[in-house]
């Protein structure tokens, strides 16, 4: 890690991170999200607007089936649109950049595809033309991931990642022509808008062949993107009337 | 249905208002309804029930609202008899209304200054407030801290050499602003440039960057042109704009004012200094 992080302003070298003591209603803060997330959905946990420094962020918590002990943890932030430098373009460039946090399990070139798969999806969603001159960047970490290596399974991931860009988008308030999400089927992700009249991105994991039927594959992954895309507009809708 | 008259509520991105066309039907006369996308509304092609139509969605996450257009009264010189004009637009007014419909969001609304600076990117005509950062003999250099959200027309219905008096934010005195919540440390404004040709509408070819600018001057200046990649064009050739704010002696003296519209003065030493004064009413 040798190239200088310009979007932060570092602190001196021999800085030492803060230590506070342990709050006692600990024990209350870990029940919290658990309360929530049985009241939204069972599998979903969302929390927008965590990261201070960007534009807007999301938090999603995800709840893989069986598997409830693990969840898939993504944190989502948006910064921009700010200037960006070199020719002149009429339109907003955006990047989005996908990153594990903590144990780096997906190979590179595969990282490489999702930021590719994921980058399609949303120049086609964010209305690009209303910022000139300016780029868009999305950052995602990955904080846990409960699929293991050997398995190459990314459908959970992917679909995690287009539900949490929407979100951050819609938080920092960037215009999106639809609220897109995406919704699994064994291991396809097909990305949806317009309330599933329209496809925006549809993926499938190496070494599938459980599922060949590419209309069984749509029409399942739609149900399950209504329902995602039900949980998010209500999160999205509630969150305002309460900071009203 | 009545799309304009419905209520307030409250949109998510993508959601559909209504559609562009919709025909209002009265006892016994009937009126196209248009409207038209503002801001945080998008016109896509939607597929309902079978059916391709033309609406009107939502693109951000706010409340909807519809504002009828009113036909602006533009004084246009070749109207000499206003009477007959009047009895044409209110006969078109009646074949057809125009609402604005926009989604904003309630909690910055009607406030003064407001961050929501990336839906309001400057753009051609807007008036923004700049700070300079550096100056040559050709240009001053500056980048973009605000934007004015309410634009006036480009010389406000008055000649750009200022025949009228023209007041700060055209007219209504409130003028409201979109803040950039950039940090300028990190070099991440909008960035602009006021050619030597632009900083006045007299005498362009004899003015002197020095003496009407100075870094760390706050300027009121217009979008000219989106300019190229890295700058936007702006422009100060008009009398209600210019410098609105400067610090005598480099930024180490005080507060100056200005006294007329190329000097400012700074009334603790009474020291003066050449600026391009903004018209401050």
């Amino acid at each position: 890690m040798n190239i200088t992080d310009r979007r932060r302003i570092l602190g001196p070298s021999n800085a030492k991170p803060l230590i506070f003591e342990k709050p006692e209603s600990s024990e209350q803060e870990v029940q919290q999200p658990q309360e929530k997330s049985n009241v939204e959905n069972e599998s979903m946990y969302i929390k927008n607007g965590l990261v201070s420094n960007a534009n807007g962020s999301s938090y999603l918590e995800l709840k893989n089936g069986e598997l409830s002990e693990q969840c898939t943890i993504l944190l989502t932030s948006v910064y921009g649109p700010r200037p960006s430098r070199g020719a002149f373009s009429s339109k907003a460039s955006l990047s989005v950049q996908f990153k594990e946090v903590t144990i780096e399990k997906i190979p590179s070139g595969e990282l490489k595809e999702i930021c590719n798969f994921l980058s399609n999806i949303f120049s086609a969603v964010i209305n690009l033309e209303r910022y000139p001159k300016s780029g868009i960047d999305i950052f995602l970490s990955l904080v846990q991931n409960p699929t293991t290596s050997d398995e190459g399974n990314l459908q959970p991931i992917i679909a995690a990642c287009v539900n949490g860009i929407t979100l951050a988008l819609a938080d920092a308030g960037i215009e999106i022509f639809d609220t897109v999400s995406a919704g699994t089927y064994k291991r396809n992700v097909v990305a949806f808008s317009k309330n599933g009249t329209e496809v925006v991105g549809l993926w499938k994991d190496k070494e599938d062949d459980t599922e060949n039927n590419i209309l069984n594959v749509i029409e399942s992954c739609k149900e399950s993107y209504l329902k995602n895309r039900k949980v998010i507009i209500e999160y999205l809708i509630r969150s305002r009337d309460a900071d009203i | 249905m009545v799309y304009y008259a419905q209520s307030a509520r409250s949109a998510y991105p993508g959601q559909l208002i209504c559609p562009s066309y919709e025909l209002e039907k009265g006892p016994d006369s009937q009126k196209v309804i248009r409207y038209i996308a503002g801001a945080g509304v998008a016109e896509q092609d939607y597929e309902l029930n079978g059916q391709n139509i033309l609406a009107l969605t939502a693109t951000v996450v706010g409340e909807i609202k519809f504002d009828e257009k009113t036909k602006e009264a533009v004084p246009s010189a070749g109207v000499a008899e206003p009477k007959e004009g009047e009895i044409e637009e209110t006969v078109s007014t009646e074949d057809e209304k125009h609402y604005i419909v926009s989604v904003t969001d309630k909690r910055q609304d009607g406030q003064a200054v407001n961050a929501d600076f990336a839906n309001n990117l400057p753009r051609e005509g807007d008036i923004v407030l700049a700070r300079v950062t550096r100056i040559s003999q050709q240009r001053a250099n500056v980048e973009i801290l605000a934007v004015e959200n309410k634009t006036t027309p480009v010389d406000s219905g008055v000649g750009s050499n200022g025949t009228g008096v023209v007041a700060a934010g055209g007219g209504s005195g409130g003028a409201t602003f979109s803040v950039s919540q950039a940090s300028s440390d990190l070099g991440e404004t909008f960035r602009g440039l006021i050619s030597s040709r632009d900083v006045r509408a007299t005498d362009r070819d004899k003015v002197k960057i020095i003496e009407s600018f100075r870094p760390g001057d706050i300027v009121r200046a217009q979008v000219i042109s989106l300019g190229d990649g890295s700058n936007y064009h702006l422009s100060t050739a008009r009398n209600d704009l210019g410098v609105v704010f400067a610090k005598a002696c480099n930024g180490a003296g005080g507060m100056m004012y200005a006294i007329d519209w190329q000097t400012m003065i700074a009334p603790s030493t009474g020291f003066t200094e050449a600026r391009k004064c903004a018209k401050p009413f």
